[in-house]
């Protein structure tokens, strides 16, 4: 069975003058295997935030469902939904959410203390963290006392410490330069080799160069999507672009006809 | 066509005055209050000003006290307005920076923005001060009014308003306008755009050395505190008092900045207990506002231990003024007489034949003798001060009045039918009892034979450790001869004769009547008294009562309006701190919330941090308000004022009115804290 299934996710916001309905999900499907690294690519406006936002359980889909493990996350309650999002998602986010009022330590440790997790068990699952994401000496500095590229590898840090069941990141890469991108690219691929399942949503070909599988997203529903295989990242990078490019001159003909 | 002609006719200065107030409404929770800040603050300079420049006040009589407070008030107003409207305006312009710097990258220029600026103050200024003045001319006649019930005075008199007082409220007023506009012009032209867009927001570095700052903090307190409780009111008092004010504010600020900071960072280190859900954010979010608001909780903490301080001050001496009076003034006219001359019976004829006059009853007529000596004293023995060899007995200190009175009088004006011995005397004291069976006056014994709970030309106070006397009833003139002769000898004075002119006879007398006949009689009496011979003094005390109370009002009714003026400081300091706040935390609140906190688990903890974080200083301010409290009581008692309840009355109320005031503006600026946060 596979850990993430999506079915038939439609969302169609009302504007708030006017009462214009505006269809920002049209029918999306598809399903994440455990273990895979899905990238979900699509340009300004094609849904993608908004899809992200359904699976994160911060935003509800009109209609649809949206199973993880199996479960219908739809259907769970709201007080119980916090507490769902704590234990089964981690988030990396573009502009890393990291709480200035905390540590990097803290901020790692936020999660594990909101689930009322012991002090022991906390330490004890940072420190081959904090060393694998070269974060061990940072620990103790302040978000605005370290870089960019640190951060976010705090923000994965924090994703990865409650062993969630599935990773979402939303444009990891957008506020990193390129330097900092790759290593965390990098980092994504080997805590997937580790087995840890990753949907990343991104409009960096680069970013998604790395991913096993990418989807394709248009005017609101899945579009396409490509395989690995036995690929490199290179041949993934051209694959991509070349299917960008593909998109991109189908709706400029659409346009024109 | 015609739409293009009138696009091209809104120019650049059309649209800035529109510009102007659009942004001042566009910033409302933080513009409005800064303007009914000035509303007010213009309100408050123009009633003091419309009672000063009133005709009517300098002509009233026993206003002087009234007038000289409205004016040193005055002048403080104007010293605590300039300040506090530069703060509110600093405060605002931080908010609009980025505002600000978009239009100046839009294509405004400085010129443009600073015309705009110009609008924004011309307008502002006109608001606060039409509105302050329209405001002060409905109710400066009602204050006023207020003043003259509070200070005693004719309350029949017409209020009008004077040509000055308006001139003085928009002079002034335009001079804190035009500061603030200046400030805001240099900010404006020293900053780059991209400096206006992008709101610093850094974290501040941590003290050094937080540990030695926070015991000192807590040493100096503790040193304030030593001095507020256990100084004597001796002439070091006001010394004392103003070392006692520095120590704590000293203390205050330390421990509020080092002091909390040391101490959360404690909590932070016992890992079992930081790392629990709700001490986590408690504790971190506390230790992130401690530090940044450290400066302004102690703003807020002096400024309510001032506002409490005074209200208790001015409420209670208000409130006891008739019992202070009472002790003070136990007769409504005090005469001394040159015994010599004997024209008491002069004195008593005048008497009826005045109350005659004036329809007024003459009560507690009495007349006695009486001689003042000072002594040094130490448990029963009196003598010269620093007679270290006398007698073996306890060293002898101070300055003790006593006042010997004959047993004859005595009986006369207690009623009794007492009988003394030779070496025999009465002793009483109108401040700690006196509590010894024999007194020593150099070296010579003699029996107290009784120490009478009250006496009725001397009110009797416990406390009254200051003003205290002592009261000899000796059994005739020889005793007393006796006394003062030893006296003199001790002292050096070789003519004891002209010493015993110093025996007065002193006449006293309550006069009973209606207010305006009774104030006559005392102005007629005293007149023919101060052209009688071997009248010596005469005391007017129904006149000195009359400008007791208006010097008192006058000081309820300034410290009364001064406190409201200083709550206002503090409540709108408090407001922009959450408003501040609010900003700040819109981010975190995001964050938490996408981390997996819940809306209501974050809601319950930042309400628990920032209730913790302005409760602090208003337990501050109560505290030292109570270490004061020995401070004050100890002032109060040389000025006759021994009413301990009463002081402790008072104060427990203003505590519960100022923390139902404070807390209810809490509550308010909560909601426009929470709305902020939740915009986000």
């Amino acid at each position: 069975m596979a850990l993430l299934e999506v079915k038939n996710v439609k969302k169609i916001y009302t504007t708030r003058f006017g009462g214009m309905k505006v269809r920002a999900l049209n029918n999306v499907n598809f399903s994440v295997e455990e273990g895979e690294y899905v990238a979900i690519m699509g340009e300004s406006g094609s849904g993608k935030t908004t899809l992200l936002n359904i699976l994160a359980s911060l935003d509800k889909a009109t209609s649809g469902q949206v199973l993880l493990d199996g479960k219908d996350i739809s259907a769970i309650k709201p007080r119980e939904l916090c507490a769902f999002r704590r234990n089964h998602l981690g988030f990396v986010f573009q502009d890393f959410n990291l709480l200035d009022t905390l540590s990097l330590r803290d901020n790692i440790f936020l999660p594990l203390v909101l689930a009322g997790e012991d002090y022991g068990e906390m330490e004890k699952r940072l420190q081959p963290l904090a060393l694998k994401l070269s974060i061990w000496d940072l620990l103790e500095k302040y978000p605005y006392e370290v870089s960019g590229g640190q951060k976010q590898r705090a923000a994965v840090c924090r994703a990865l410490i409650t062993r969630p069941e599935l990773i979402l990141a939303d444009e990891p890469t957008g506020a990193l330069d390129s330097k900092a991108s790759s290593r965390l690219l990098r980092l994504f691929a080997d805590v997937n080799k580790e087995g840890q399942t990753i949907l990343m949503v991104t409009h960096s070909i680069q970013a998604a160069s790395h991913a096993g599988r990418i989807l394709f997203i248009k005017d609101g529903s899945v579009f396409h999507q490509i395989y690995r295989g036995n690929q490199s990242d290179e041949e993934m990078y051209k694959m991509i672009s070349d299917t960008l490019t593909v998109i991109q001159m189908n709706r400029d003909e659409g346009k024109e006809a | 066509m015609e739409k293009r002609k009138k696009a091209k006719s809104i120019k650049t200065w059309h649209i800035l005055p529109h510009l102007a107030v659009k942004g001042m409404a566009n910033n409302g929770t933080a513009y409005y209050p800064y303007l009914a800040a000035g509303i007010f603050s213009a309100f408050t300079f123009f009633v003091f000003s419309s009672i000063l420049r009133n005709d009517i006040i300098s002509i009233l009589p026993k206003s002087a006290y009234a007038w000289m407070f409205l004016s040193i008030g005055r002048v403080l107003l104007g010293i605590i307005l300039l300040p506090f409207l530069f703060y509110t305006n600093c405060f605002l312009m931080k908010r609009r920076k980025k505002e600000i710097g978009l239009y100046n990258i839009l294509g405004l220029e400085k010129k443009h923005i600073g015309i705009m600026l110009l609008a924004e103050s011309v307008l502002t200024y006109a608001v606060a001060v039409g509105i302050g003045i329209i405001s002060g001319l409905v109710l400066a006649k009602l204050l006023f009014l207020l003043l003259l019930r509070m200070t005693g005075l004719p309350v029949d008199v017409k209020f009008t308003f004077s040509l000055p007082a308006f001139g003085e409220t928009a002079a002034f007023f335009f001079w804190v306008y035009a500061m603030n506009f200046v400030s805001n012009l240099v900010q404006v032209g020293m900053a780059r755009p991209t400096e206006l867009l992008s709101g610093g927001k850094k974290g501040e570095k941590e003290p050094r050395f937080l540990w030695l700052w926070a015991l000192l903090g807590m040493a100096a307190l503790g040193v304030g505190y030593k001095l507020a409780i256990f100084s004597e009111a001796d002439s070091m008092i006001f010394i004392n008092f103003f070392f006692a004010i520095f120590w704590v504010v000293a203390g205050t600020y330390l421990l509020l900045t080092s002091g909390s900071v040391a101490f959360l960072k404690v909590l932070k280190r016992k890992k079992k207990f930081y790392y629990k859900p709700t001490n986590f954010i408690t504790v971190s979010g506390m230790l992130y506002r401690m530090k940044k608001n450290a400066a302004s909780l102690v703003n807020i903490c002096i400024f309510s231990t001032m506002v409490m301080i005074t209200l208790v001050c001015t409420l209670s001496l208000y409130l006891g003024l008739d019992g202070m009076m009472d002790f003070s003034f136990p007769f409504d006219v005090d005469v001394y007489l040159q015994d010599s001359l004997h024209q008491e019976g002069d004195v008593e004829r005048k008497t009826r034949e005045l109350a005659g006059n004036y329809g007024v009853e003459i009560e507690n007529y009495l007349t006695y003798e009486r001689m003042t000596l000072l002594y040094g004293k130490g448990g029963e023995g009196f003598g010269l001060v620093d007679e270290e060899k006398d007698e073996g007995s306890s060293h002898l200190t101070g300055n003790y009045q006593v006042n010997i009175l004959l047993l004859d009088d005595y009986n006369k004006m207690e009623g009794r039918n007492l009988m003394l011995g030779d070496g025999e005397a009465v002793i009483f004291s109108s401040g700690r009892d006196y509590g010894y069976d024999r007194a020593v006056f150099f070296g010579k014994e003699m029996k107290v034979k009784e120490e009478p709970e009250t006496l009725r030309i001397a009110p009797k106070s416990e406390n009254n450790v200051h003003n205290g006397q002592f009261y000899l009833v000796v059994k005739d003139k020889a005793a007393r001869e006796e006394l003062v002769t030893d006296w003199a000898k001790k002292n050096g004075v070789e003519d004891v004769k002209g010493l015993m002119e110093g025996c007065y006879r002193m006449v006293r007398l309550d006069v009973v009547g209606e207010e305006k006949a009774r104030e006559a009689f005392g102005q007629e009496f005293r007149d023919w008294c101060a052209n009688e011979l071997g009248c010596l003094r005469i005391d007017n005390n129904i006149n000195t009562r009359l400008e007791w109370k208006s010097m008192y009002g006058g000081l309820l009714f300034i410290g009364v309006l001064f406190s409201i003026v200083f709550l206002m400081c503090l409540l709108l300091i408090m407001y922009y701190k959450q408003i501040a706040e609010g900003y700040e935390d819109q981010g975190a609140f995001e964050i938490m919330q996408k981390v997996g906190m819940s809306d209501r688990e974050i809601r319950g903890t930042i309400r628990r941090q920032i209730l913790l974080v302005f409760f602090v200083p208003v337990l501050g301010a109560v505290m030292h308000t109570c270490a004061g409290l020995a401070m004050v009581g100890k002032l109060f008692e040389v000025l006759g004022f021994f009413d301990a309840v009463l002081l402790k009355m008072c104060t427990a109320g203003i505590i519960l009115v100022f923390a139902g005031i404070y807390g209810g503006s809490y509550v308010a600026t909560a909601k426009t804290y929470y709305g902020i946060v939740s915009r986000g």
